[in-house]
């Protein structure tokens, strides 16, 4: 059992910089991001056993990393408005508050998609996750996830504007500081 | 156990181009190829940043808490 345990852990160690980046899409405070990590990894180590062998490891953890920040946001939700956090921030984001739509980057523009279709973009479009897989970890139908990815990208591209898709921004994107917009539609 | 490399397995591709559904407005292919390319480097640059040590020193504390004598500390 010792080498299936230390396959375990390499492979954990080895999917870490991917659970950073998806605990990124979900706040902009990085070091709450290296918390929701710690906390999937402790998680993952004491449900090893859970684990299918021959599954998608990597969905695995992206579940058990996906249901940690949930049940921490509703938690925290109850406490304070987080600032950080982009599901609470991008919310409110309407078309009309963009502004100029060609100054926005494409950071930016991500932190506008509604949280739901942000996840089904990166899952899909960045971790490179099937439709399946990606319906599996955000606990919806394949469909869902399809219509979640078709209306991500076809927001980006009208919040990014066409004309500028060739010479977007350079800088570090989903690397902190973030959409700062408050919540103001409720 | 596996570990698939980005999500890898039987089920819709979908990484590159176009979500083709039979409903949805029509939406430039180049330009939606040109927003999947800089998704996936957006995303790259969080990926590539190197782990802190504290996750290594986390699984090593896991690992030691196990009390199993066979496995090496890496």
């Amino acid at each position: 059992m010792s080498s299936d345990r230390a396959d375990f852990e390499k492979n954990l160690i080895a999917t870490i910089p991917h659970l950073r980046a998806f605990a990124r899409s979900f706040t902009n405070d990085g070091a709450r991001a290296d918390d929701l990590v710690q906390e999937t990894l402790v998680k993952a180590w004491n449900s090893m056993h859970s684990f299918t062998p021959g599954t998608n490891f990597r969905a695995w953890l992206f579940t058990i990393l996906r249901n940690a920040y949930f049940s921490q946001h509703r938690k925290l939700r109850r406490e304070v408005d987080d600032p950080h956090d982009v599901h609470v921030n991008s919310m409110a984001v309407r078309p009309e508050q963009y502004g100029h739509l060609d100054l926005i980057d494409f950071r930016t523009a991500l932190g506008t998609l509604p949280p739901d279709q942000r996840e089904a973009l990166l899952l899909v479009g960045a971790e490179g996750f099937s439709y399946e897989e990606a319906a599996e970890i955000c606990g919806c139908a394949v469909g869902t996830i399809k219509s979640r990815v078709n209306r991500a990208r076809t927001r980006l591209s009208e919040v990014l504007d066409v004309s500028g898709a060739s010479d977007f921004g350079t800088e570090p994107l989903l690397t902190g500081g973030g959409v700062k917009t408050r919540n103001i539609s409720s | 156990m596996t570990t698939e490399k980005s999500g890898g397995g039987a089920g819709t591709r979908a990484s590159d181009g176009p979500v083709s559904e039979p409903n949805s407005s029509p939406v430039d292919t180049v330009l939606q190829g040109t927003l999947g390319k800089k998704l996936r480097e957006t995303y790259q640059e969080v990926v590539a940043e190197a782990v802190p040590e504290k996750f290594l020193t986390l699984l090593a504390e896991l690992r030691k808490k196990e009390g199993e004598s066979g496995d090496q500390q890496t």
